[in-house]
């Protein structure tokens, strides 16, 4: 019987094949001390692609895309046997339209890359989020990531245009649409979005862009109220007339933390308050932006919907303000082992979901640390859970304490990480069976032998 | 008219007397101090000077008035001194003031100076 491997070896070139140990560790996720996969394959063009879906396909060997690995529920993680099929070497940017504002790029373009390379022609990618230098367009496709400016661009799908992707038995589906009104038929792209790569793998992709905002106003602000927390968002939403680019919350307990835990991190506002809010509008007139942030920040701070305010001078202020939200990566160190959630529900509700969760949280465990911050404006929250240990059991009481109470809310288990394998025991608290059931309909018919990405989202 | 305004709040501020500044703000007037830091009212300023300077008084040196239909923009430029509560002497720090009058109050009051800088400079 012939190696898989030799087959690969007719297909691409062998440099770009890594068999069992010798697969960098970078490759094999989360359960990296389990198993190795089989081997891990680079290619570097959509016809490269599609000869190996062809050939696992026939052999029924299990296949596992690949970005940059920065996905936080284990969708790229792998099992003894597997194929990795990594798309960062589909790292061509083919063309920047200004006129027609698109991007086209290979799905292994790292965004920040795509990032500065739109920036020079004065656009932006309406998709940011902490981990733009390693996050891959296809990988933030493929998981419809969120971050920092949902609230003003939505999730990564409203600015996909087209893709072309590849199937499991190797069909390239080339839908590289460019225009942003297209209703001809069903939208087959939206097959490919946040399906975690179960339905196919995305090699290529139109990106919708937007004119580069000139300015940013940034500022931090301190609340003491759920009730004005909601008020102020309303009001700023309201009034920036639909500039608002980021409204991230935190509740005081990271606040708290950040600062003990990382003291060169310059903090704006002293530790009393019960929220504080990273807000951010984007705009195209420096001058009149900032005059108006500055006043609704007034009204706000004069009307007590807010306590405290202080706002960035310049864009060093700017990225001290940011770093509080985004580089916390020590901190959560310091706290680790640590358990990460990130859930969605109406925003009217987030107020008793932090504080039941806190309190099922004191009541099951002696000791344990829960911090909660994010995406208020989105309905979208993070939760980093300490209690001491991360044994499989602790895991379970916390994730059902957490998910028990979104279930009973009717929000989501996953606002925008995606599900992977570390949230598919859960998938059932969100979604009903019919729609889980028609997700697998789907996934046998683009899938019968169940080669891309199994066990992911649902058994 | 705007003018005397500002003059006279400056004044008041100087002496402490913030009955009286007060009544030179609007009430839905907006400060906004060195560090971006917004400070909702008078006695929020003067609980947040108490954490900065042990005191610190400006000396005017001039008052330039920008006016566009029924409102004027006032920008004082002048330096202060004083003492820091560290006990360093605050001396010739250059400061502008820039003040917008509406309807005979003061609407927004923005504060720049070097004091930032001229710590650093001791520091070196
Ligand atoms: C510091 C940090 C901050 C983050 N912040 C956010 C945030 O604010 N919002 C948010 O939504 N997410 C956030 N994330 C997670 C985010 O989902 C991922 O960063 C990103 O979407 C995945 O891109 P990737 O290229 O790293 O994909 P990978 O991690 O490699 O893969 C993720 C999933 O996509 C599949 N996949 C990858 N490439 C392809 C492809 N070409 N075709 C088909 N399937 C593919 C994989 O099989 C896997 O299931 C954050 C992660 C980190 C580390």
């Amino acid at each position: 019987m012939t190696d898989i491997v030799d087959i690969f070896k007719t297909i691409i070139e062998p440099n770009r094949i890594k068999v069992g140990d010798k697969i960098p560790i970078k490759y094999l996720g989360k359960n990296k001390s389990l198993s190795r996969a089989e081997c891990l394959l680079r290619p570097v063009n959509s016809e490269e692609v599609s000869s190996i879906l062809k050939v696992c396909n026939d052999n029924k060997r299990i296949v596992v895309a690949q970005g940059g690995m920065s996905g936080l529920v284990g969708g790229g993680d792998t099992n003894s046997g597997d194929i990795i099929v990594s798309l960062e070497l589909l790292n061509t940017i083919y063309e920047i339209d200004p006129v027609d504002r698109v991007l086209i790029a290979g799905a292994g373009v790292i965004l920040q890359h795509a990032q500065e390379k739109v920036d020079e022609i004065d656009c932006m990618l309406p998709v940011d989020l902490g981990a733009r230098g390693s996050a891959t367009l296809g990988g933030l496709i493929s998981t419809n990531a969120g971050g920092n400016r949902v609230i003003r661009y939505g999730m990564t799908r409203y600015s996909v245009l087209g893709l072309e992707a590849v199937t499991a038995n190797g069909e390239i589906i080339s839908s590289m649409n460019r225009m942003i009104k297209n209703n001809a038929g069903y939208d087959l792209k939206q097959l490919f979005i946040g399906s975690e790569g179960s339905l196919g793998i995305i090699t290529k992709c139109v990106i919708k862009l937007y004119p580069k905002p000139n300015s940013f106003s940034t500022a931090f602000v301190g609340i003491d109220n759920f009730d004005s927390l909601k008020e102020f968002l309303t009001y700023t939403d309201k009034e920036l007339s639909g500039g608002l680019g980021a409204f991230e919350v935190m509740w005081s307990d990271y606040y708290d933390c950040v600062k003990s835990n990382y003291p060169s991190m310059q903090m704006p506002l002293t530790s009393k308050y019960k929220y504080y809010v990273l807000i951010e509008m984007l705009g195209s007139d420096p001058i009149k932006d900032q005059e108006k942030f500055t006043d609704a920040l007034g009204f706000a701070l004069n009307n007590k919907l807010i306590e405290d305010v202080v706002i960035a001078k310049s864009d060093t202020d700017r990225k001290k303000l940011w770093a509080i939200r985004e580089d916390v990566y020590e901190v959560f160190k310091k706290l680790s082992p640590i358990f990460t959630y990130d859930v969605s529900m109406p925003i009217k509700d987030m107020e008793f979901f932090a504080d039941e969760t806190k309190k099922k949280m004191g009541s099951m465990f002696k000791d344990s640390t829960t911090l909660i911050f994010g995406h208020l404006g989105d309905g979208n929250l993070h939760l980093v859970v300490s209690v001491g240990d991360d044994h499989d059991e602790s895991h379970r009481k916390v994730n059902n304490i957490i998910y028990g109470i979104i279930s009973d809310l009717g929000g989501s288990i996953s606002a925008e990480h995606g599900i992977g394998t570390e949230k598919k025991d859960y998938l059932k608290m969100t979604r009903n069976k019919q729609e889980i059931d028609l997700m697998k309909t789907l996934k046998r018919s683009l899938d019968p032998n169940s080669i891309l990405n199994p066990g992911k989202i649902f058994d | 008219m705007s003018l005397e305004i500002v003059k006279s709040f400056l004044n008041a501020v100087e002496n402490r007397d913030l009955i009286q500044a007060k009544k030179y703000l609007s009430p839905s007037s907006i400060m906004i101090f060195p560090g971006g830091k917004f400070i909702k009212d008078l006695d929020s300023l003067a609980e947040w000077s108490k954490t900065r300077y042990k005191f610190v008084k400006k000396t005017f040196s001039t008052f330039d008035e920008i006016k566009e239909g029924n409102k004027s923009t006032i920008y004082s430029i002048g330096i202060l001194d004083g003492i820091m509560n560290d006990g360093k002497e605050i001396k010739n720090v250059r400061y502008i003031d820039r003040f917008v009058i509406e309807n005979a109050k003061i609407v927004n009051m923005q504060v720049w100076n070097d004091l930032a800088e001229s710590i650093l400079v001791d520091k070196e």
